[in-house]
């Protein structure tokens, strides 16, 4: 089991063919996604890139993107694959831009690189900057190599043709001795710890960015996108309600919309589960955000099924 | 009931052409459109564009032909463009009946 990243002396791959891969061509391309969200895109120079909050306008989150500009075109990466709600919201405000989607899911997937040494294996470089991307080649195949860090650790996200994931993953797994190949529990887990959200656990238009941990994909000085007045009111007036945190977890059995209660009140609700290791992420009214803390868990019928206390959470700048 | 076409008034119309240089006896296309963006998700945009295209709405008035996209004619139809000059105008106002919220600084809207 991985207990905690140690990605000075290890290397880990994890398969993340679940995200969506996007092509975009057109002048307009990130013009367009500038003005849909919330950080500042149109201006990436080329073989750079960033990530980037969609929100409606009432603030809420749709999904995280990430944006890499390679010249003629852009990649774009979605929180899963067949996004149909990220390509209809850009297709709703989309009007006389030049401006072309295509999804690529079935030529590319997506493999991802935690470790600090994996660019010294690849590219003999010690490291690349954070959301910079190279080309190269594994095994004969045209890759692209994106530093992206995942889990807020040193971590690169390479892309891949589809045909050849497995072998690759196979390739790079003998690069040195002591990689591990994570599977989707480990990899959520790993997550659940360093309090990153996901995509329909955290991330959806029950929050908006300040709630879930994304601030630092605010940019405070870009001009007017969907959902900045709501967004740039919420933390002027500090009107932010609730806060993702880590919790501890004793759960008998969890259910979808496990809440947190303190007395007769709901105070937050659970958003994400490792119930082996008794860790949990949820969203808990700011009053109630002391650390150290524990408080009722109950179910929907307001059932006590558990106890949560509030751990120190040092939310990293990343998203899974 | 919402009338399927869009206005400019004269007093937009004659800022247009100032803006544009143009005497008055010129015809200046004018494009009117929608842009996604902006805190309430829509904001009007105007240029001057003398390309029109097949599937463009073309209105004429005051001297002024008026092409619209269709996808945007869509959020506009019934609206009123004026010019609202002095120290405290606001330049080309948009009137929309169709637009049922606007941001603070009123430069964007939702439907």
């Amino acid at each position: 089991m991985v207990n905690k990243l140690s990605t000075k002396s290890q290397q880990y791959i994890f398969d993340r063919s679940y995200l969506g891969i996007y092509e975009l061509t057109g002048k307009d391309s990130l013009d367009l996604l500038n003005r849909l969200s919330s950080n500042k895109v149109d201006d990436l120079n080329i073989n750079h890139g960033d990530s980037t909050i969609l929100t409606n306008n009432k603030g809420k989150v749709i999904d995280v993107i990430t944006l890499f500009q390679l010249g003629s075109k852009t990649l774009m990466f979605t929180s899963k694959n067949n996004s149909q709600e990220v390509i209809d919201w850009i297709d709703t405000y989309t009007f006389i831009e030049d401006i072309s989607l295509v999804n690529i899911n079935s030529e590319f997937n997506l493999i991802t690189l935690i470790g600090d040494n994996w660019t010294e294996h690849l590219i003999q470089k010690p490291t690349i900057d954070k959301f910079t991307c190279e080309s190269l080649e594994i095994d004969g195949s045209s890759c692209l190599i994106m530093r992206t860090d995942p889990t807020g650790h040193i971590g690169y996200d390479l892309l891949v043709p589809a045909n050849k994931k497995e072998d690759i993953i196979n390739s790079l797994s003998k690069v040195k001795p002591n990689i591990e190949i994570l599977n989707d529990y480990q990899y959520d887990y790993i997550r659940i710890n360093e309090g990153i959200p996901r995509l329909d656990r955290e991330i959806n238009d029950d929050f908006n960015p300040w709630e879930i941990n994304l601030n630092y994909l605010i940019n405070m000085n870009k001009g007017c996108y969907i959902g900045q007045e709501v967004i740039l009111r919420l933390n002027t007036y500090e009107k932010v309600q609730k806060f993702l945190k880590k919790l501890s977890i004793k759960l008998e059995n969890h259910k979808h919309n496990t809440k947190i209660k303190f007395a007769d009140n709901d105070i937050g609700i659970i958003t994400s589960v490792d119930n082996t290791n008794k860790i949990a992420l949820g969203v808990i009214n700011k009053k109630y955000c002391e650390i150290g803390k524990t408080y009722q868990l109950v179910d929907q019928n307001s059932e006590s099924i558990g106890t949560a206390e509030i751990l120190e959470t040092e939310l990293p700048n990343s998203i899974a | 009931m919402t009338p399927l076409t869009i206005t400019i008034t004269e007093n937009a119309a004659k800022h247009v052409r100032d803006f544009t240089g143009r005497e008055s006896e010129e015809n200046v296309s004018l494009r009117v459109g929608v842009k996604g963006g902006g805190c309430s998700g829509l904001t009007y945009d105007l240029s001057i564009d003398s390309e029109s295209l097949e599937t463009d709405k073309v209105i004429e008035e005051h001297g002024i032909t008026i092409l619209i996209d269709k996808k945007s004619y869509i959020f506009l139809a019934g609206t009123i463009l004026d010019y609202s000059g002095g120290l405290n105008g606001k330049g080309f106002v948009f009137s929309n009946p169709n637009a049922k919220t606007t941001c603070g600084c009123g430069t964007s809207f939702s439907v």
